[in-house]
């Protein structure tokens, strides 16, 4: 062993180095193999993502139907961008989309916790429980949600039966999904079991970095459970929290499966969302969406595709500035 | 239950460590009725855990019972999980109407393409991204970590356009165009989350690879790869979920082209052509989901711990 290494070491050294090492190359092309193995990347990038970005711009700006060359569109200026502001069916789509965003991250957060403390205070089975919990996250939204159709269907469907012949608590059955005042909240409530697991495994991943001994040593010294909630629970979430909370509102404003499936953003427009209502304008895939065109207006879809990127960002980016500030305190 | 930890005071009282302060002894009295508060608190934690579980199962096991109901009763069941003449019939009814053979190849397919693809190019930037410093990474990386803030849904209409002038709209192009654009998406997210595991490897191992006259090339292939195997693992397992799982992308691609669809697609579009068999359509739907579920209770602990590293790190 002792002797066979540095012979190896002497063999290989003189022989690779020189040729290698001392030719004094561009660095381009000493790179080479490097940009290779990056180029699948940033063609993938440019060709699916830069070059769609200014497309989309681009496109926003025109009278396209989108079934033409776009070069032969006509070319609108702001047109499309004063008449989404004008457009109260967008500001319904806005208004339900931040609505919907709100109200699951006011729901799922305090849910999640509860669940996540609970499995963490060393209950027996909690893994199996765990595994539980979260198997609706790993279920397809579509396919979970067409099964919610009938699920809260007035013919036959569950939801009617335990209210209305088990509990009696309505008088006669009632359309969930078809009707406006109930359709969005029964969407949103879908969205919230669909998704309340992965929050509570977030939570329970940052619950379990805290050491027992801490709890210990807070109940020696008399703390009760608000104290040891306050000043070692809190604390160890927090970091999580907020990427929950950015998580949660990234997807939750680009929300299009449960929308589309259960009510096609219906009736009327009472649960269209920013992404519902950009499909709308398109030819593909639209058919069964609330409203859907029967000329497809893709530059004006282009603007909403705009309008939504905008609020995604500003959510962000007030999402970034309230953590930010908090931690500052 | 018997064994809930009561016993904690005990062992500081009697400990043989010196402590500063003195736990009096608890009386028989109130060791028991500590008890009692410990195993009624442990009762409420499990009645509101096994309720939480029981909304979690009950609208997979409704949508197992609904599946193997015949099409009079499926409307008269309600909330009921009891099945008394299962119709088997349902499965082979979606088996034949939405093309289930098909639809399951196609669907494997996508998603095979798409987590090898995914796999492969976002490890070979990734490795390139963190080895080198060739002129150009910055802006890469900048790059990168800008778009991370464009929502995929933002450019569903450009990427159709693109692809269209690309000539991939049609038949089993459409196919190549979901996995294309798919794997564009899963990029960003990934070659960060690969980045944070790579950067955890020696200098020191790749100038040694060198030395033994391995290629840039080889030191990813036989060295950097195997050992960042755990977090590729992460990865397939994720992209095999979110492609499995996908409804808007095939939606947009692959809706006119019924037999080049997904399963979801082509459950879907046959809920929207039978839009009252729902025993038939849950039999699709369980038909669906039974493989992710499979893979997911035989994984479990792997998805969890990706989903938990890819929130914290990525």
């Amino acid at each position: 062993m002792d002797t066979a290494l540095p012979t190896s070491a002497q063999q290989t050294l003189p022989a690779v180095s020189p040729s290698r090492r001392p030719r004094r190359t561009t660095p381009l092309r000493s790179h080479l193999p490097a940009y290779l193995m990056v180029a699948p990347t940033v063609i993938l990038f440019l060709v699916f993502m830069v070059f769609p970005i200014a497309f989309v711009l681009y496109t926003s700006f025109l009278d396209w139907n989108g079934i033409g060359s776009v070069f032969d569109a006509s070319f609108t200026g702001v047109d499309n961008y004063t008449r989404l502001v004008q457009d109260p069916t967008w500001w319904t789509a806005v208004r339900n989309t931040v609505l919907y965003a709100v109200i699951k991250l006011v729901a799922e957060l305090p849910l999640a916790l509860v669940v996540a403390l609970t499995l963490n205070s060393g209950l027996r089975g909690s893994t199996l429980f765990r595994t539980i919990g979260f198997l609706p996250v790993i279920t397809s939204i579509a396919v979970v949600s067409l099964a919610f159709t009938f699920f809260f269907s007035p013919l036959g469907g569950a939801f009617n039966d335990l209210l209305f012949n088990r509990l009696g608590v309505i008088d006669e059955p009632i359309a969930f999904l078809g009707e406006r005042d109930y359709a969005f909240w029964t969407v949103t409530g879908v969205a919230v079991w669909h998704d309340l697991g992965i929050n509570m495994v977030f939570f329970l991943a940052a619950l379990q970095t805290v050491p027992r001994d801490l709890y210990d040593a807070a109940m020696v010294d008399g703390a009760g459970w608000w104290e040891k909630f306050r000043s070692i629970t809190v604390p160890a979430i927090r970091p999580i929290t907020a990427v929950i909370v950015t998580l949660s509102l990234a997807g939750s404003l680009k929300v299009f499966d449960y929308f589309a499936v259960m009510t096609g953003g219906g009736p009327g427009f009472s649960t269209t969302t920013m992404v519902l209502y950009m499909f709308r304008y398109t030819s593909f895939g639209g058919g069964g969406l609330s409203g859907a065109a029967t000329i497809p207006e893709v530059g004006y879809g282009s603007t909403i595709a705009i309008g939504l990127g905008l609020i995604i960002f500003a959510a962000v980016l007030i999402q970034q500035a309230i953590s930010r500030w908090q931690e500052g305190r | 239950m018997a064994t809930t930890p009561v016993q904690a005071p005990r062992p500081r009282s009697q400990s043989t460590v010196r402590t500063s302060y003195v736990v009096p002894t608890p009386s028989a009295a109130a060791v028991a009725r500590l008890r009692a508060l410990r195993l009624g608190w442990g009762g409420v934690r499990y009645g509101l855990l096994a309720l939480y579980m029981a909304l979690c199962l009950y609208p997979f096991l409704w949508m197992v019972a609904t599946s193997l109901r015949s099409s009079r009763s499926v409307f008269s069941s309600g909330l009921s999980l009891w099945v008394d003449a299962p119709q088997w019939q349902n499965y082979q009814d979606i088996w034949d109407a939405a093309n289930i053979p098909r639809a399951a190849t196609n669907t494997v397919i996508i998603t095979a393409v798409c987590m090898a693809a995914t796999i492969l190019t976002t490890s070979m930037s990734a490795y390139a991204l963190t080895r080198s410093d060739f002129p150009g990474r910055k802006f890469v990386m900048v790059a990168l970590l800008t778009t991370f803030l464009v929502p995929g849904e933002m450019l569903i209409i450009p990427t159709f356009y693109v692809n269209r002038s690309l000539n991939l709209i049609g038949d089993w192009k459409s196919v190549v165009a979901v996995i294309l654009v798919m794997t564009a998406g899963a990029q960003v997210f990934n070659i960060y989350l690969l980045i944070s595991h790579f950067q955890t490897l020696p200098a020191e191992l790749f100038d040694a690879a060198a030395v033994d006259g391995e290629s840039y090339f080889g030191a990813y292939r036989r060295i950097a790869f195997p050992l960042i195997r755990p977090a590729l693992a992460t990865i397939s397992l994720l992209t095999f979920m979110g492609v499995w799982n996908a409804y808007l992308v095939p939606l947009v691609y692959l809706s006119q082209v019924p037999d080049y669809q997904t399963l979801t697609i082509a459950l879907i579009q046959y809920s929207k052509q039978f839009q009252t068999l729902y025993h038939v359509m849950a039999a699709g739907a369980v038909v669906t989901l039974v493989p992710v579920v499979l893979v997911f209770v035989f994984l479990q602990r792997y998805f969890i711990r990706g989903l938990t590293e890819g929130a914290t790190k990525g």
